[in-house]
């Protein structure tokens, strides 16, 4: 990963700075150009919650290059209170207890060194 | 004392600490140096300084209610930024969405980088450089082979945010002294991860630096040490604080409420400053607090807080929360965590 | 539009081939269709593959496997589509043919997995799913599988002893397959004791890492009349696409860019399910074999299984699925799969299947997943009479 192509992702990393349709209100993560329930293509910014649920999980144990040191982990799909669905990993749990249903929060975490530098992103943890 | 030219007073806080404990007794040096009951923090293998520091930020900014406009300094008192040469304050600027027109450093005064940040926004604050300025500091456990020996070595991170006084603060800034002297009582050399002790000439540094700051403090205040409901002494190990008292006149009841040590261990940058949270998690309005800190090399400062009504409108208690919602690790999964590697067991 | 026909085809074994490089995988299936057909001038060639670029770094492909064969002036592409790589060039191979730009087309699919440890080939496939969203937070491809596995378990209350069936049948069906990776037969209970790879999916629902490649070789229908003594009409070739991540879709347990391409290809083609004798399905995780027996109407949702215990899908069932053994037993060389399957339904529309001739075959349907359900091909084929 590039320093460049990393920094760029960095408000949807750091904070999930998601976009709200100005058109039919439609909040998405991550911001889109069209709006794919009106076409519409003005959005402003709309930081989210964080709040979700967990709908399906899955832990990996056998993890892609660069993530190595890290399994086994649990990787999930979250619905959030605004009704945006997002993947990441899911932290701070056992995940043999996991349940899908869990009340989740979105975290700022260590995701990988692949540059040089280190690479933070969201995960959840159980709320 | 340093004097600020207009009155200052903390309008939020929050503190963050990791879900892993160990007990110290399950680590192997430390069979009968310790107490038993003892138990400190480590880091989950994705956390660090700069995740911690967000987390505290976000508590403090969140009780404090407001907003991100007038933010003009973050400065974090750390001794294990993930990076050298970029400030954490860099990356939470971002994280926080207030990158901009502010200062951003790290402070690094060993045991007391974190009081050293606090006084310093509430010099910005003070001075009328800046509106508002957050406070924080944040450690995680250096790796190293001389860690066993900084056997009570925790992690967390702690924020506060400062502002003028007013009615939206929870408590005012009375007065702050600090003392720095030259002192070989620990340190390392840059680049060598053996941690020297001068022993027993150590201990003389900390007494001579905490007692003139303190007591420079109470003479400028005009107060003693039965005006303080609260105190909070240096605590990196069992013996510090409650020598310091006795030498200074506080009693063990004034002590009870700020000593995270045995519950927590001790997280060097913000030493001191995160038995500040945990007394500002149960203090009541009109209660004075006294909050010294010790930083080998050496300093300390020490500052006293006024607790106002507005406190009791707040939602507290999270950092006691945190201290009771834990999980242990054994001291294999200790080594783990230390090198980064996950714990889990699924 | 002209008529496409599918004039010649051939492949190699799917496996682990130390001796062979990508381009020795291409040729070899290439030459095999163009003796097939015995024609040796070609106008285009296109090549399905995924990962060449970052496991072999070698991309341009397209240009690579013409000179090889020795077609200089011809033209030439890659064609990638994740795993629909295969199903995507024959796609975009049978446009040429339609449309008139080409007269003859070879479709190459080849995947050389092989010279890279597993963490880089998991890597790789990673790349088929959004790199900032999905695979940036550690997602595997096999991971984000079986999330799709959890959620279909989780509605429609399917064990997994069930869906561990779908493997057993295509084992079963690749120990008459010369060209298969895996050539031996499995129990359920060989697969329920099999590792986890990501909960719930055990190893033996996954498909494993081969080389292979396979080729086919377009005309127009009206020429391949007179050039070949087995033509097979291509009666419908689509594709449809879905929102790109998986997790942004309100249904995890069916693919509806499956029931898209199907629809248009059953149009397309005058026909409906139950006008299929043999189908191909990319069953890269058992899971996807039900849900794809499913969305293709050959079962109602979530009863899949039900048909597969009653023996619906093996040869002389209802439906004889993957005949070859499918993406798990034949093995799935990534970009080359979707034109293995296209070669495995001639062979059983030539009635040159052998043992696992399916009696009287006369139209076959392959489905080829490019992502989790993301880009999907269908392609109907008929035997001309």
């Amino acid at each position: 990963m590039s320093a460049s192509g990393y920094l760029r992702e960095a408000p949807r990393r750091y904070r999930l700075e998601g976009a709200a349709c100005k058109g039919c209100g439609a909040i998405h993560f991550p911001p889109r150009a069209v709006c794919d329930r009106c076409g519409g293509r003005d959005f402003e910014a709309r930081e989210l919650s964080g709040e979700g649920e967990l709908l399906a999980y899955t832990i990996i144990r056998h993890p892609p290059k660069g993530f190595e040191g890290q399994a086994p982990y649990a990787i999930g799909i979250v619905q959030l209170k605004e009704g945006v669905r997002v993947l990441a990993q899911i932290t701070d749990c056992d995940p043999a207890e996991l349940r899908e249903g869990a009340k989740v929060e979105a975290v700022m975490r260590r995701i990988r060194e692949d540059g040089g530098f280190i690479e933070y992103g969201y995960k959840f943890r159980p709320a | 004392m340093l004097r600020a030219n207009v009155p200052i007073g903390i309008e939020g806080f929050g503190a963050y600490l990791p879900k892993h404990r160990i007990r110290l007794r399950d680590l192997p040096l430390a069979q009968g140096a310790v107490p038993q009951d003892f138990e400190k923090a480590i880091c989950g293998p994705d956390e660090d300084a700069i995740t911690m520091a967000k987390e505290a930020v976000e508590r403090a900014l969140r009780m404090a209610g407001v907003g991100k406009a007038g933010i003009g300094a973050i400065l974090c008192g750390t001794t294990s930024n993930p990076y050298s040469g970029k400030p954490i304050g860099s990356v939470l600027s971002k994280a926080l969405g207030i990158e901009g027109p502010i200062l951003a450093a790290d402070i690094n005064f060993s045991g007391k980088s974190c009081s050293e940040a606090f006084l310093l926004c509430a010099g910005l604050v003070g001075s009328g450089m800046a509106s508002r300025a957050i406070a924080a500091g944040s450690d995680s456990i250096p790796w190293g082979p001389w860690n066993e020996g900084a056997i009570y070595s925790s992690c967390g991170a702690a924020a506060f945010v400062l502002g003028r006084d007013g009615g939206s603060s929870i408590a005012s800034l009375e007065g702050s002294s600090t003392w720095v002297m030259d002192a070989l009582d620990t340190w390392a050399l840059r680049g060598s991860a053996q941690r020297r002790n001068s022993g027993r000439f150590a201990e003389r540094a900390m007494v001579q630096c905490v007692t003139s700051s303190v007591e420079a403090l109470l003479r400028e205040l005009g107060l003693g040490p039965g005006d303080f409901d609260h105190v909070i002494l240096p605590q990196s190990d069992p013996r510090s604080a409650s020598g310091l008292a006795k030498r200074l006149g506080f009693k063990p009841e004034q002590m009870e409420a700020g000593l995270v040590l045995p519950k927590l261990g001790n997280v060097e940058a913000l030493s001191g400053m995160l038995g500040l949270v945990a007394v500002l998690d149960v203090a009541k309005p009109s209660e004075r607090i006294l909050v010294a800190t010790f930083g080998n090399g050496a300093g300390s400062d020490s500052f006293s807080l006024l607790v106002k009504d507005a406190i009791e409108e707040r939602e507290r208690g999270d950092f006691l929360n945190q201290l009771s919602r834990k999980g242990y690790v054994d001291y294999a999964g200790y080594s783990r965590l230390l090198l980064g590697v996950s714990v889990s067991r699924a | 539009m002209r008529k496409t026909a599918i004039v010649g085809v051939g492949c190699t074994k799917v496996g682990e081939h130390w001796d062979k490089g990508l381009r020795d995988l291409a040729v070899e299936a290439s030459l095999r269709a163009m003796d097939d057909a015995k024609l040796y001038d070609v106008d285009y060639v296109l090549v399905g593959n995924m990962m060449s670029g970052y496991l072999q770094n070698q991309e341009h492909l397209g240009a690579l496997v013409a000179d090889s064969l020795g077609l200089r002036g011809a033209g030439a592409a890659k064609i990638e589509a994740a795993c629909a790589s295969g199903g995507m060039a024959v796609h975009i191979g049978c446009q040429l043919v339609a449309s008139g730009s080409a007269d003859s087309v070879l479709v190459v699919g080849v995947e050389k997995m092989t010279d890279a440890t597993t963490p880089e080939v998991t890597k790789a496939l990673a790349m088929a799913e959004d790199q900032e969203y999905s695979a940036y937070m550690g997602a595997s491809f096999v991971g984000l599988n079986a999330l799709v596995a959890r959620a279909y378990m989780r509605a429609y209350g399917v064990k997994q002893e069930d869906i561990a069936l779908f493997p057993v049948i295509c084992h079963k069906h690749a120990l008459n397959n010369e060209f298969a990776q895996f050539r031996f037969p499995i129990t359920v209970e060989a697969v329920m004791n099999s590792p986890i790879v990501a909960d719930p999916l055990h190893l033996l629902e996954c498909a494993g890492i081969g080389d292979g490649a396979a080729a086919v070789l377009l005309m127009p229908l009206e020429e391949a009349r007179g050039a070949s003594d087995s033509p097979v009409e291509v009666l419908a070739s689509t594709v449809s696409t879905d929102k790109f991540s998986l997790h942004q879709r309100d249904d995890f347990t069916s693919f509806r860019a499956t029931r898209a391409s199907a629809e248009a290809a059953f149009k397309k083609a005058g026909l409906r399910a139950e006008d299929i004798d043999v189908l191909e399905v990319h069953d890269a995780f058992a899971v996807l074999g039900l849900i794809a027996l499913e969305d293709l109407g050959f079962a109602e949702r979530g009863k899949a299984a039900d048909l597969i215990r009653e023996g619906g899908i093996e040869i002389g069932g209802e439906i004889p699925t993957n005949t070859f053994g499918g993406l798990k037993a034949r093995g799935h060389p990534v970009g080359a799969t979707g034109v293995y399957q296209i070669v495995e339904l001639v062979r059983q529309l030539r009635g040159e299947a052998g043992k696992n001739q399916v009696p009287g075959a006369e139209r076959g349907y392959a489905q080829n997943i490019g992502g989790v359900g993301t880009t999907i091909t269908a392609h109907i084929l008929g035997r001309v009479d």
